[in-house]
């Protein structure tokens, strides 16, 4: 349905439009900048004088990261946890935010008391560990996945956007025809919610994608790790508190080989990630609820 | 307009509330069942290891394990409150987070505000996957650049002489390190952020677009009428967790940004602690830091909840 | 919970009690005792203790064990390296000691947590290797019991080398106990100067030519030979790009440059310490000289003199700017880690800066402890004496060749004065890599802190090439006749120290960098020192007399 547009609008869009020209060239140049240190000599990089486009172009630091095993398995690794996990968190989530959204839910304000004060407290790395461990949760592929299964914050904006962008007809519509919660919510809730699902998709996915935390803390065998924790040691090995007077044990070889990993093993990383939200792009397209209420 | 439950509704639950707790209990019980399996997770998960909060009252020894070690009271927090560096730290951490939310807060909407505006799908999706990349370069990658570029060789300072100023020396000033925290941050974090927005936006009832441009509103009023509106809920209760998070400025970034020129500006209570825990395993220390952080936390976050009650429609419970 | 928590320390308990028992030598109580008589072991003891050999040990040669055993082990694992059960090293001392070792690798970014966790829940490994443990958990948990006291016997039965080393380097002999007499950990040792020597002072020769200035001997002729690099375009360049001075940190220049006011008189083993003139114990930065370095780098700073960016440059940097020719003088350990293409230009100053009052001191050497955690054997060792047979090894000449260096003929070969110079199949880097990685495959020593003994035969680091080995051999007659290792301190005294120090610490890196700088103005000293005190200098001050006090009695 086209709309035309005023005089005003005009003005408005063309605002619109080159603060959107500015906020690009602000976002891309630095990532530009990463994207040629990825494919230039590490000298050039040290001594700055990468502007725009790569210098000295090779693909060393590329080979490197790639016939890394480490660094592929760790890609495995991070797409299985990141799948799995996922696909938990959607579940949880939902499970937790539908009941909460509803005002005749009782009891609703004490279980979100109850949920929100472990954003608070908790009780800290070794009591974690030292349950997590008794519960089992040591080495392998559950302990990547089940804890952090539902992120507080995130099941309050999911139960946020079903109180305010579900018409409140549906829902009664749905009890008038005899359907049970479950059936509610699986075919009239959900489709409705496309955006809120790809929301969570991203944000937990991202999470999933960058944790390392617990890979760090939890698992034991190189072949289990995901690939944030091997960049980790890759990115911070600069940084890493030295105790003076030892012998460094490093030689201007291994600084720069450091250095131009670096930024290949950030692009390489970054592709799953960059790929999946121009996918899920569409579920935040308007006009989602319109057809429902027609229908 | 308004999608939520109207006033009306609601007295009339609060007349009957009394006679109908039981039948209403029973006829959700599917609700209940649903909700379990997060309640279990949440026990197992989280309330279980939440007997190590003892920790911050206890002089931790290994040996003992955590029921076994012995009570020392508030010692550890007294360490704290009485170290020379505690007001500097509660300055700078609170300082951050306040000109974080002040600043930072609403470049997301806007920029969902902005690209919710974008007819063109192809552009409008590059804008959001390009906004929505800088997430994704390290923390420490992005400090080397930050540092690289604010330097006095580095790229802000030519153009500040190709218009003839003199050069400034940022990262070694006190006050230009919040800045520089909080604007490097929204650079990285606002298309990530934005995400929940454009989604909010998403589900606003397209008829009521509709509605306002048969009635002659222009694109801007009906920014202003419809689109605000309904990004105000989420809004309000991103505002209100940001809130309930005043005290956790995390520990990486600051640590790459800070030298010891800055430090009157940039000393924060996770690098402090850090820093303390270097002479060794702190946990007691740590611990007890983290409470107190948790309790101020938790109290501005009940009383920015109370006000969102009170002023408007949307709170967290 | 509570009941499998009371069955495990019963449990641990008598572990401990019975490794303990194994140990041999009855003295088990850990009364502070003169160190003579625990190291050398008393007399009386020696005959039980014989008796005492476990049976499947040898006391002496090789293989240590007659059946093959297993022993776990967490070691921090450098970037560079392969998982350790690959490194050769490993390899061939496994088959000739008879004894594998079982590498829990961490990474170095992890190993922090990683340790941390190992130790407060419990789940220990049979020893920490290279784990970064710092000294206060070494003391918290070894108190508890979680690490074998060495001194009770085990270093004079079975570490032969290491008790001879501790019987011939004073420093390594006086430092290692703890407060209290016990010994946790073997610690990682150098007897390379090179290394010891850190940083040193290179100048920039070809810069030194085209001013036209001989080598500077004194403060203000290193002064006048920086402000003629300043003033001339020593790098043809035609930009005024030159930076006379620069480091890695700022801390680099003021350790180097401090001996010319006398200050380190007795290394920088404890860093802020030392002992005036006039033999009071010394708190360096409250001293008059200590002002008078500042003033100096103030000069040098204001004068553009000193690299603007000192206070956030780091070794990347510097290697940057020495591509592009503009650094006149550094300081650092050695030049191969910060200069490449211009790296001949450089060669050593030659000696030590005399100062405005006439101190020729070399103060940037430390003792021969690199640190003092290197390896820790734990109360889940069931064969201790083994584990101590094992890294004694390395605390002599022929271990420190195989651990630094490799198999002879295979990866190494000897010349006549014993020097190990690497096979070129090592020393060939591919593309893609570094030799830190290719040597890795044979050696465990990149990232440090190896609990051996280094020597300047075997050790293959940059600091050995010649420029830095020639640079320290120089220096060496200015350096304090008497180097400090650092401190013991006990629990207690350890946790006072961190709070005061992590408070004196900061407050001290900032104002220094105010003062060099010129924010602050150097007639603030004196608040600065009343700023100090009130933050409770007194008392920190008194913690390291004490402990000072204690190290003269060992």
């Amino acid at each position: 349905m086209k709309i035309k547009n005023s005089r005003a609008d005009v003005v408005f869009l063309s605002v619109i439009y080159f603060i959107i020209l500015v906020i690009l060239i602000i976002t891309l140049y630095p990532l530009l900048y990463a994207l040629s240190a990825s494919f230039s000599d590490p000298m050039a990089i040290v001594d700055g004088s990468i502007s725009v486009y790569p210098v000295g172009f090779n693909l060393t630091s590329y080979k490197v990261v790639l016939t890394n095993p480490d660094i592929v398995s760790g890609y495995l690794n991070a797409i299985l946890y990141t799948v799995l996990g996922t696909l938990i968190n959607l579940v949880m989530t939902t499970l937790g935010a539908y009941p909460l959204s509803r005002n005749d839910f009782m009891g609703r304000n004490v279980l979100t008391i109850f949920f929100s004060i472990t954003m608070f407290f908790s009780g800290g790395m070794v009591p974690t560990y030292l349950v997590y461990r008794k519960l089992g949760l040591y080495n392998n592929l559950w302990v990547m996945i089940l804890p952090g299964a539902v992120s507080v914050w995130n099941m309050i904006l999911m139960r946020t956007y079903f109180q305010n962008s579900i018409p409140k007809e549906l829902s009664e519509a749905a009890s008038i025809d005899g359907c049970s919660e479950t059936g509610a919510l699986l075919k009239i809730i959900l489709p409705l919610s496309k955006p809120i699902l790809a929301v969570l998709v991203m944000y937990y996915g991202v999470g999933h994608w960058n944790a390392y935390f617990n890979a760090m803390i939890y698992l034991n065998d190189r072949w289990r790790f995901p690939l944030q924790l091997i960049i980790r040691e890759i990115l911070l090995k600069d940084n890493m508190t030295g105790m003076s007077g030892m012998d460094s044990g490093v030689t201007v070889g291994q600084m720069l080989l450091s250095e131009g990993i670096k930024y290949a093993v950030i692009v390489v990383a970054s592709v799953p990630m960059l790929i999946l939200y121009p996918f899920l792009q569409k579920y935040f397209a308007k006009g989602v609820i319109v057809g429902a209420i027609k229908g | 307009m308004a999608t939520q439950s109207s006033p009306l509704v609601q007295t009339q639950k609060t007349h009957s509330v009394k006679k109908r707790i039981p039948a209403r209990m029973k006829k959700n019980w599917e609700l209940y069942l649903m909700i379990l399996p997060v309640v279990a997770y949440f026990v197992l998960f989280q309330y279980l290891p939440m007997y190590g909060v003892q920790i911050a009252f206890k002089d931790f020894l290994a040996v003992k394990g955590i029921w076994g070690s012995p009570w020392i009271g508030l010692k550890h927090f007294m360490r704290f409150f009485r170290s020379y560096q505690f007001p500097v730290l509660i300055r700078n951490t609170i300082g951050i987070s306040v000109y974080e939310i002040l600043v930072g807060f609403p470049f997301p909407i806007i920029l969902a505000l902005i690209i919710n505006e974008m007819r063109n799908g192809r552009f409008k999706n590059i804008t959001q996957t390009a906004t929505y990349a800088p997430h994704f370069l390290s923390v420490v990658v992005l400090c080397g650049m930050v540092v690289e570029s604010l330097s006095a060789t580095g790229i802000v300072n030519s153009v500040v002489q190709s218009f003839g100023g003199t050069p400034v020396y940022f990262m070694t000033e006190p006050s230009w390190f919040k800045t520089i925290y909080v604007f490097s941050g929204i650079w990285q974090n606002s298309g990530y952020d934005s995400i929940i927005y454009i989604a909010a936006l998403a589900g606003i009832d397209v008829q009521l677009y509709e509605a306002a441009v048969v009635d002659g509103a222009s694109k801007f009023k009906r920014l202003i009428h419809i689109t605000l509106p309904g990004i105000v809920p989420t809004a309000t209760i991103m505002f209100i967790l940001k809130m309930g998070r005043i005290m956790s400025v995390g520990f990486t970034k600051v640590f790459l940004l800070q030298n010891d020129l800055n430090l009157s500006s940039s000393e924060v209570i996770s690098t402090y602690v850090y820093k303390k825990g270097l002479l060794g395993s702190e946990f007691s220390f740590a611990s007890a830091v983290d409470l107190f952080n948790a309790v101020i936390n938790l109290v501005l976050l009940v009383t920015v909840n109370k006000i969102s009650k009170k002023v408007g429609e949307t709170s967290l419970w | 919970m509570k009941k499998t928590k009371l069955l495990s320390l019963i449990l641990s308990a008598a572990v401990t009690a019975a490794t303990l028992a194994g140990c041999g030598g009855t003295n088990q109580s850990s009364q502070p005792q003169s160190q003579n008589a625990s190291l050398a072991g008393s007399a009386g003891n020696e005959s039980e203790e014989n008796a005492n050999i476990p049976d499947y040990l040898n006391a002496t040669g090789f293989p240590i064990v007659n059946t093959p055993i297993t022993l776990t082990a967490m070691v921090s694992q450098n970037e560079a390296q392969p998982q350790w059960s690959e490194i050769l090293v490993w390899q061939e001392y496994e088959k000739m000691s008879g004894i594998t070792i079982d590498w829990d690798c961490i990474l170095s970014s992890s190993i922090s947590e990683k340790r941390g966790l190992a130790l407060a829940s419990d789940q220990l490994p049979d020893m920490f290797y290279r784990s970064s443990m710092s000294e206060t958990e070494m003391l918290k948990y070894g108190q508890q019991g979680y690490f074998l006291d060495l001194s009770q016997g085990m270093i004079d039965q079975y570490a032969p080398n290491f008790k001879s080393i501790i019987e011939n380097f004073e420093d390594v002999r006086k430092g290692i106990p703890t407060a209290e007499g016990q010994i946790y950990a073997f610690p990682g040792l150098s007897n390379t100067w090179p290394v010891e020597v850190n940083p040193k002072l290179f100048l920039n020769q070809k810069w030194l030519k085209a001013v036209g200035k001989s080598s500077p001997t004194t403060t203000d002729e290193f002064y006048e030979v920086l402000k003629a690099f300043k003033g001339t375009d020593c790098n043809g360049n035609g930009k005024s790009d030159e930076i006379p001075l620069s480091s890695t940190s700022l801390a680099n220049i003021l350790r180097i440059l401090r001996g010319a006011w006398g200050l380190g008189t007795r290394g920088f083993g404890n860093e802020n310490f030392d002992i005036a003139p006039n033999g009071d114990f010394r708190f360096i930065p409250a001293s008059n000289e200590y002002k008078e370095q500042l003033e100096y780098l103030n000069k040098l700073y204001t004068e553009g003199l000193l690299d603007q960016q000192i206070f956030t440059i780091d070794s990347k940097t510097l290697l940057a700017q020495n591509e592009a020719e503009q650094v006149g003088c550094f300081a650092f350990t050695n030049v191969g880690a910060v200069a490449s293409s211009n790296a001949s230009d450089f060669a050593g100053l030659g000696t030590a800066l005399k100062g405005p009052h006439g101190d020729q001191l070399y103060a940037a050497v430390r003792g021969h402890i690199a640190t003092k955690t290197g390896m820790l054997i734990t109360k889940e060792c069931q064969h201790p004496e083994a584990a101590v047979r094992w890294i004694d090894y390395f605390y002599g000449d022929e271990g420190a060749e195989l651990i630094y260096a490799g198999v002879e003929g295979q990866t190494y070969t000897k010349d006549s004065n014993g020097r190990c110079t690497i096979v070129s199949e090592y020393t060939t880097i591919p593309e893609g890599s570094s030799f830190d990685k290719v040597f890795s495959v044979v050696s465990p020593w990149a990232g440090g802190g190896l609990p051996a003994i280094s020597n300047e035969r075997v050790f293959q680091g940059a600091e050995i090439h010649e420029v830095a080995a020639k640079e320290a051999e120089a220096v060496k007659q200015y350096a304090p006749e008497e180097l400090w290792a650092p401190f013991s301190f006990t629990l207690d005294e350890s946790s006072q120290k961190a709070d005061l120090e992590s408070d004196l610490n900061s407050y001290i890196s900032q104002k220094r960098a105010e003062f060099i700088q010129g924010k602050t103005p150097l007639s603030e000293f004196d608040n600065y020192v009343k700023e100090m005190k009130s933050m409770g200098l007194d008392d920190y001050i008194q913690l390291y007399k004490t402990a000072y006090e204690r190290y003269q009695k060992n």
